[in-house]
């Protein structure tokens, strides 16, 4: 067997392969959500800084991702309000508009991931492949439960 | 005495040369510190990403300049490790195993699929 057959995807596609960023944008939102979810609390609704910090960016950054001028480029959707008298304002990011907002401006798919993956472990030694196996069956039981 | 703990720390740090030590725990990577985990120049792992073959991550422009802000998720970076290496070692599965759980179970799944096949195909060797 060879690692073409193992990889998954449609080896006998006609079709002229699509840019890096078309084929990310034609990925389905459900692949986008699944492969994003770990990385946001499960809340509807998060604040700048959960975001930043689920990001590992700048609380700042994300305020700027919100309130950006130019709308061509991808930004943070959201809402903004101000509960008191004072000059602050009140921002909040749906969980969905995040995962969005990160499925915008990847370079990848989710299936170019697995694939990556894949071929890493066509590499590896029966030994290794084992405990990786091991640690996957692990992993998809606690995901599961 | 917390200097003295952080000094050693990072003496022991820069003296590890096994692959999961050498990444710093942290989920994301500017090309800056990608390339300083990898010990190649910036410019050659924006070259890598512009690709998208072998390193992939998403870009975002939060400023008004042209330049992108680019973010490299740290599994890209492990299996670029991994992919390149010429020698064997554990440590390179180990830091595979550490990336995993931020997958969704569809993807473990599939992975979980294609790793036995790979296994099943492999020569047994005591």
């Amino acid at each position: 067997m060879s690692l073409i057959d193992i990889i998954p995807g449609d080896r006998h596609s006609k079709k002229p392969t699509p840019t890096k960023a078309e084929a990310a944008a034609g990925t389905p939102p459900s692949d986008w959500h699944a492969h994003l979810d770990a990385l946001f609390p499960k809340r509807a609704m998060l604040t700048p800084q959960e975001v930043a910090k689920a990001l590992e960016m700048n609380p700042r950054t994300v305020v700027r991702l919100f309130s950006g001028k130019d709308k061509t480029r991808p930004w943070l959707a959201g809402i903004k309000f101000s509960a008191g008298a004072g000059q602050r304002a009140v921002r909040r990011i749906p969980r969905d508009a995040a995962i969005l907002f990160y499925a915008q401006t990847a370079n990848y798919t989710p299936e170019d991931l697995v694939r990556a993956i894949v071929e890493v472990l066509s590499h590896r030694t029966l030994k290794d492949l084992v405990t990786i196996q091991q640690h996957l069956t692990a992993l998809i039981r606690r995901k599961q439960s | 005495m917390p200097a003295t703990r952080t000094l050693t720390r990072q003496h022991a740090d820069e003296a590890t040369l096994a692959l999961p030590f050498a990444i710093p725990a942290k989920e994301w990577f500017s090309p800056i510190e990608s390339a300083r985990v990898l010990g190649l120049s910036e410019r050659f792992i924006e070259k890598l990403y512009d690709e998208g073959r072998q390193l992939s991550g998403h870009s975002h422009n939060a400023g008004s300049g042209q330049r992108m802000t680019k973010r490299i998720p740290r599994i890209w970076l492990v299996t670029y490790a991994i992919r390149t290496a010429r020698y064997s070692d554990e440590s390179l599965g180990d830091a595979l195993i550490t990336c995993l759980p931020h997958l969704s179970a569809a993807a473990l799944l599939r992975i979980a699929d294609a790793s036995r096949r790979l296994a099943a195909d492999k020569p047994f060797r005591s």
